[in-house]
C-alpha cells in the first residue's frame, strides 16, 4: 500500500484538523471531554474520507491514512468506500486515444493524477480509428452542409453521394437562396433587394461524463428558423434556416435604409426535422439581434447567450435534430412533429408524454444543457411514435422493476447512447450530478431469477450498448451490429409484431431479443448469448420465433 | 448540543440520522425539523410533490432519494439552512452535499430523514442560490438528487421578450439583449 502511514489523534485534534481543512464539522451530541491523545477512537466515517487527495480511514480504531497521488490515483468514494482510485484503469482509457462518439477520448496526468480526457472533435470532423492507430478527428465534409445545403455568396453547395457539391448560382442568371423547407438552399430568381447573411451559433455547456457541466462554449445552430424582422410592426420578411455549419442567407425587400433585425427561433419546420422548443405558453423561443439599416449585402453573425435564458432552448433544438437524423437516415421512418417545453425556472419536472418532452429549468435541476436526459425522452417519443411500449410508467432508478418499465427506461437511455455513438449518460444538477457508463458498468439479472425476473434499466441499456457497439474498440467483438441495428428492432419488430406469450405481458428485453435474432439471424446466437447470457446472467429461452438457437 | 464554530458559518452537520443531533430517536422530532423552514423553500427533483406525479409517467432516471432545503432567518443576514435528504430505498451510506460541505452518513432505511445543517451569513443587500444534494449507490454506479433555495436579496428577472407572430401563424417569445 504505497504512500501509506498510520496517526493516531484525540477527537480535539480531529476537530482542530478538520477546522484547519476548512471543513467546518462541529461534533453532534455532548462537547468533547478532554482525553489522553492514544485514548480516544478514531472518529473518520466508516467509510473513510476524502482530505484532498489523501484516503483517511480508521483501521482497527487507528487513523490510516494513504495519498492518492502516490499512484496516480484520485480520492473517490466507491462501492466500498473512500479510496485511491485509478479514474483511467478505471474507465479502461488508456494514453493512446479512442473513439466516444464524435469525441476523443484518452488518459493524462494532470496534477499529477491520471485522468480521462475528453476532446470533441471539431465541427465539420468525426472521429475515426484505423485499425492499429490511435484514434483522431478526420473531415467529414458533409457533416457542416446538411440536408438543406448552404449558400457561399451565389455558390450553392449540396451534398451528393457523400460529397459537396458546388454549383454556381450565376451560370444560369439565378443567386443563391433558400429556396423553401423543401428545397432548402438552392439557385432561386434573383429579384429580392437586400441580402444578410450570417452564422448563429449558441452558448453551449458540454455534459461531462461525470455529471458536471463544462464551461460555456459556442457551437453552431444546426437547423434553427432564421428570419428577417421589420422593427416597425415586427413583420416578419423572409424566413429561412440555418444549414448544419450554422450560417444562413436571406434574401428579402422592404424600405432601403428600413430598421431591421435578424431573429432565430428555437424550431425547425422543415420536414426532415420538425421540432419546436416552446415556453410553457406555448410560444416558440427566439433571440433577435441588434438592428440594422436594410441594405444591399449585410453580414450579420448571431450568438445566443446563456445570459439571454435562451442558450439552452438552442441546446434542445441542436439534440432534437440530431435524433430525428437518426429516425430518418437510421430507421428510415418518417419523423412526426416533436414539441418541447422547456423555460428557465421552469420547475414542472421532466418527462414525455403525447409527442412532446417537459425539461425542467430550475435552479437544482435544470434539463436544458443535458443532452443525454433530452435525447432519453426522445427515446420515449421514439418508442410511442415508431416502436410500442407498454410501460406503466412509475419512478425508476436503475433498481431492478418491472420489466416492460426497466425496457423503455433502459430503451431509451440506450438511445441517447445510440444517437451520441457514446456509453454515456449524464444528469447534472446543482449538486454536481451524476453520470453512467453502460460500457464499463456491468448489472447481471438476479441468478436462478425466470425469464419474467424484474429486471434494471440499467441492464438493458447495457445489454443494448453491447449488441450495437462493433467496430473499432468493440469489447465483445462475437456480435459485429451497429446502433441502427439495434434501434431498427423497435420499428421493424416491435411495433407490428404479434408478441410472444413468454415473461410479462407487454413489450420487455424479450421481446426485443426475439426481434432481434429475427433481424440478425440464428447465425448471432453464439454472440447474443455472450451479452445476455454470460454477461448480463438474463435467463433468455432462445426459442423465439426466429427459431431455436443452436 | 449543537455547537457553533467561530469563523466558519457551520452551525451543524449531523452525523447519522436526524435525531442524533438531538440525542435521541424520537422519529417525531424529525418531522418536525423538517417542516420548521422559515423564508423561501425549494424542493425539486423527480421525487418531490407536484413534481413527482408528472415526472412519474416518462420520467428520466433518478436517484432513490427526495431531497429539500429548509431555511430559517436569524437575523443579521444570516440563515440556517437544513438540507433533508429522505432516501426511498434502503441504502448502504448516503452522501450529502450542502453549500460545499461533504457528510456521508451510513446505512439509512427508506424513510429515515438524514439532514445537515450549515449557517449562512448574506452581505447587506446580498443575494445566493443554495445548493444541497444527496447522493448514493444504485447498482454499480452513483446518482444524485439536488435542491436548492434562494436566501436574501431575488434573483435576477429574466429577460424580457416580446411576442413576433411567424408567417405560419404561431407565435416567437422573442429576447433580444
Amino acid at each position: 500500500m504505497t504512500g501509506t502511514k498510520l496517526t493516531t489523534t484525540t477527537a480535539a485534534v480531529a476537530i482542530a484538523a478538520l477546522l484547519g481543512l476548512g471543513l467546518g464539522l462541529a461534533a453532534c451530541g455532548d462537547d468533547p471531554a478532554p482525553s489522553e491523545p492514544d485514548a480516544a477512537p478514531c472518529t473518520i466515517p466508516v467509510d473513510g474520507e476524502c482530505r484532498g487527495n489523501v484516503v483517511a480511514r480508521c483501521v482497527a480504531d487507528a487513523e490510516v491514512t494513504e495519498d492518492c497521488t502516490a499512484t496516480q490515483a484520485t480520492c473517490t468514494r466507491g462501492a466500498a468506500g473512500f479510496a485511491c482510485v485509478d479514474e483511467c484503469a478505471q474507465a479502461g482509457v488508456t494514453e493512446i486515444a479512442t473513439c466516444a462518439g464524435d469525441n476523443l477520448t484518452s488518459c493524462a496526468t494532470v496534477g499529477g493524477r491520471h485522468v480521462v480526457v475528453t476532446d470533441a472533435c471539431q465541427v465539420g470532423q468525426t472521429c475515426a480509428q484505423p485499425t492499429g492507430q490511435p484514434a483522431a478527428c478526420t473531415v467529414d465534409l458533409c457533416a457542416p452542409i446538411g440536408p438543406l445545403g448552404l449558400c457561399n455568396d451565389d455558390m450553392l453547395v449540396r451534398c451528393s453521394d457523400g460529397a459537396p457539391a458546388v454549383t454556381d448560382c450565376t451560370a444560369t442568371n439565378q443567386v443563391c437562396g433558400y429556396g423553401g423547407d423543401a428545397a432548402g438552399y438552392a439557385c432561386v430568381a434573383p429579384g429580392a433587394a437586400f441580402v444578410v447573411t450570417g452564422t448563429v451559433r449558441y452558448e453551449d455547456r458540454p455534459p461531462l461524463t461525470s455529471g458536471a457541466l463544462a464551461a460555456i462554449t459556442p457551437v453552431v445552430a444546426r437547423g434553427a428558423e432564421v428570419t428577417v424582422v421589420l422593427d416597425q410592426g415586427s413583420t416578419v420578411l423572409a424566413t429561412a434556416h440555418t444549414s448544419d455549419d450554422g450560417s444562413y442567407t436571406l434574401r428579402y425587400d422592404t424600405t432601403a435604409g428600413a430598421m431591421v433585425h435578424v431573429m432565430v427561433t428555437a424550431r425547425s419546420t422543415v420536414a426532415l426535422r420538425p421540432i419546436r422548443v416552446q415556453r410553457a405558453q406555448n410560444q416558440v423561443h427566439a433571440f433577435g439581434g441588434p438592428s440594422f439599416a436594410a441594405a444591399a449585402i449585410v453580414e450579420h453573425d448571431l450568438l445566443v447567450t446563456d445570459a439571454s435564458a435562451l442558450s439552452e432552448a438552442f441546446n434542445i433544438l441542436d439534440q432534437a435534430v440530431s435524433a430525428m437524423d437518426t429516425i430518418r437516415d437510421d430507421l428510415g421512418a418518417t419523423p412526426v412533429m416533436l414539441t418541447a417545453r422547456w423555460s428557465r425556472g421552469s420547475n414542472q419536472g421532466t418527462y414525455y408524454s403525447n409527442r412532446s418532452i417537459v425539461l425542467l429549468g430550475s435552479t437544482s435541476d435544470d434539463d436544458g444543457y443535458d443532452d443525454t436526459v433530452i435525447l432519453h425522452e426522445i427515446g420515449h417519443f421514439v418508442e410511442d411514435t415508431i416502436g410500442r411500449s407498454d410501460s406503466p410508467g412509475g419512478s425508476h432508478d436503475g433498481s431492478p422493476t418491472d420489466p416492460t418499465l426497466a425496457w423503455s427506461e433502459g430503451f431509451s437511455t440506450y438511445f441517447n447512447m445510440a444517437v451520441r455513438g457514446a456509453p454515456h449518460y449524464m444528469d447534472s444538477n446543482s449538486g454536481g450530478g451524476w453520470g453512467y457508463n453502460a460500457d464499463t458498468s456491468l448489472t447481471r439479472a438476479m441468478a436462478g431469477g425466470a425469464i419474467g425476473q424484474d429486471v434494471s434499466e440499467d441492464m438493458v441499456s447495457e445489454c443494448l450498448w453491447d449488441l450495437g457497439d462493433g467496430g473499432s474498440g468493440d469489447d465483445d467483438p462475437a456480435i459485429s451490429a451497429s446502433h441502427a441495428d439495434v434501434l431498427r428492432v423497435a420499428p421493424a419488430y416491435l411495433a407490428t409484431a404479434t408478441l410472444r406469450s413468454v415473461g410479462v405481458s407487454g413489450v420487455d428485453l424479450v421481446d426485443f431479443l426475439d426481434g432481434w435474432l429475427v433481424a440478425e439471424g440464428l447465425a448471432s446466437c453464439t454472440g447474443t448469448r455472450g451479452v445476455i447470457t454470460t454477461t448480463h446472467a438474463f435467463p433468455y429461452d432462445y426459442a423465439g420465433p426466429a427459431g431455436a438457437c443452436p | 448540543m449543537q455547537r457553533m464554530i467561530r469563523g466558519w458559518g457551520v452551525v451543524a452537520l449531523c452525523v447519522g440520522a436526524i435525531s442524533a443531533c438531538h440525542g435521541d430517536h424520537q422519529r417525531g422530532r424529525a418531522d418536525r425539523t423538517a417542516t420548521r423552514g422559515h423564508g423561501p423553500t425549494m424542493a425539486s427533483g423527480p421525487g418531490s410533490g407536484l413534481t413527482r406525479e408528472r415526472v412519474s409517467r416518462w420520467g428520466k432516471p433518478s436517484a432513490p432519494v427526495d431531497v429539500r432545503l429548509d431555511t430559517r432567518a436569524v437575523g443579521g443576514g444570516a440563515y440556517d439552512v437544513t438540507l433533508i435528504a429522505t432516501p426511498r430505498r434502503d441504502v448502504g451510506a448516503l452522501e450529502l452535499d450542502l453549500d460545499g460541505r461533504t457528510l456521508v452518513v451510513g446505512p439509512t432505511r427508506a424513510g429515515e430523514p438524514r439532514t445537515m445543517t450549515t449557517r449562512v451569513v448574506l452581505d447587506a443587500d446580498g443575494g445566493r442560490e443554495i445548493a444541497g444534494s444527496a447522493g448514493m449507490e444504485v447498482g454499480r454506479h452513483r446518482r444524485r438528487a439536488a435542491a436548492s433555495a434562494r436566501l436574501g436579496a431575488a434573483a435576477k428577472p429574466a429577460p424580457r421578450y416580446r411576442i413576433v407572430r411567424l408567417p405560419d401563424g404561431s407565435e416567437a417569445a422573442e429576447v433580444r439583449p
